[in-house]
Formats: C-alpha cells, structure tokens, sequence
C-alpha cells in the first residue's frame, strides 16, 4: 500500500538516499529539510501520513517539533531516525523521543528494508 | 517574604532528590553487581532488531570512547551476560548478544522500580514531569557542551 512521507533532514545526501529508498518501494515523498517548517509542510500536504523525523538538526534537537505534531496532528505516524549529531548522546536522545511517544525510532545506519518494514508496521 | 526559587539551598535540595532516585535505582553497589553503564550496554545490545552489537556501535549510542566500552563488555561476557560471535561483515570487531542469562536479566532491569512511583502520577502530571525532566537534562547539556 503507498503511503506519503515526510522527510524533515538536513544531511542533503541522507535525505536523498531515504527519498530514493522510500519511492523505489511506490511511497509518495515530501521533502523538508528545514526544521521549523515542518507544520507547515505537513498543513499544506494532508496526504501525509507519517513524518520521518531526524532528531537532531545542525546541533539543535527537534523534540519541540515531535511534540507539535503528536499535538496537532494525532492521527499521524512519527518515526524518529537518530545517528548522533548532538549534544546529548544517542541514548538519551531516543529515550526522550520515546517519552515523547514517538510512534517508531531507527537508528542509523538503518537498512532499507528496515525502513520499509517499519513504514508497514503502522498500518497494520 | 517570598522564597527565591533559585536560593542554592533549594537547588542541592532538588540535586539530592534526583541523586537519591539514581541510589534507589541501583541499591546494589557491591562489586559483583552490574554497574550502570553495564546495564547501558544491556539495554543496547537487547534493543537492536538483529540482537547483536560491536564495540563501535555500542560506544557511539552511548556516546563515551572504546575503552570503556570494550571493558565492560569484556566483564559482561565473563559474567555470563553476553556472548561474542564472528562478525561475518567485518572480521576486526566481533559482534555481541545477549546469553540466556543475559536475556533473562533484562526482566529485573532497575529502571523499572520506576514503575510505582510513575504510575502514582496522573497521565497529566506524568507528562508535564517528562517534559520538566527534559528541560533541565537539556539545560544541563548545553551548558556543559
């Protein structure tokens, strides 16, 4: 089943590789690689039903934005990705988005069908 | 007169609260136990969807150097708790998983002694004291990065 995604990253080639391992499996893709527009991605786009969300952007951390989204748009699916890259350690990082109830976390490297897998996964 | 909320009183009475839930968590110091980063490694090992790990991997998660990963990992394999495999993708570094003892472990994770004490909190209070949590891990952080 094709779902839309929303990818908010800001490592270009890490973003074009999810691009590329999510379109070749007949996903729909919107890119977003600025951090504070993700709302407003995801309020212009309402076929999107699962944001992937990098956890770290440029050293700040995006748990404000999770929150957001779990407030405003509830019936969406967050899936965290981490790979370091801030000032908390990828241990804490993923345990906050996790309280943050982040729908599914991955960590980097991930492998495509991972990725893949966990997209499934929320729809049953 | 109105009591400043950042006397230095109030915030060693604040650090000795926190410090004293660490201490519940891990009541047992004795040599043998499992030390908190030895239970970080656990947690990591345990999580992943393959079931194995490297010392690379768990070091960066974790975010400390090699050494003391690669140490602890040495002392939990002693022990029992892990187990080393050939790692087919890279023959420099071994992969680890979790033995049966290893596995079985998990279950008395100390971390979930927090139960109680966070289910006694209502589903209000307990997510205005994850986010208050967060706050103050994060403030910290950035001070010391």
């Amino acid at each position: 089943m094709t779902h839309t995604v929303l990818i908010v990253e800001d490592d270009a080639q890490m973003m074009s590789m999810i691009a590329e391992m999510l379109t070749r499996a007949g996903h729909n893709v919107v890119k977003q690689p600025v951090l504070g527009e993700t709302l407003a991605s995801v309020d212009k786009n309402p076929k999107i039903d699962v944001v992937l969300l990098d956890i770290w952007h440029d050293g700040r951390p995006a748990f404000d934005t999770l929150d957001q989204i779990k407030a405003s748009h509830p019936a969406l699916k967050t899936l965290v990705i981490s790979g370091g890259g801030g000032y908390l350690s990828t241990e804490v990082s993923i345990a906050i988005a996790d309280l943050g109830q982040a729908d599914a976390i991955l960590l980097k490297p991930f492998t495509r069908s991972s990725l893949l897998f966990q997209i499934s996964k929320f729809f049953g | 007169m109105t009591k400043s909320h950042h006397r230095p009183t109030s915030l060693i009475s604040t650090g000795i609260l926190l410090e004293q839930i660490v201490r519940q968590l891990y009541p047992e110091r004795a040599p043998g136990a499992l030390q908190p980063l030895q239970w970080s490694i656990l947690r990591f090992v345990h999580r992943q969807p393959s079931g194995d790990a490297t010392v690379s991997a768990t070091a960066r998660f974790i975010g400390i150097s090699h050494a003391p990963i690669s140490r602890s990992i040495a002392t939990l394999c002693t022990k029992g708790f892990l187990q080393s495999k050939e790692n087919k993708t890279d023959r420099r570094s071994a992969i680890y998983t979790l033995t049966s003892q290893g596995k079985q472990t998990m279950d008395a994770d100390p971390f979930l002694r927090l139960g109680p004490g966070i289910e006694s909190l209502s589903g209000h209070d307990r997510a205005q004291f994850m986010r208050q949590l967060r706050q103050v891990l994060i403030e910290l952080a950035k001070e010391g990065d």
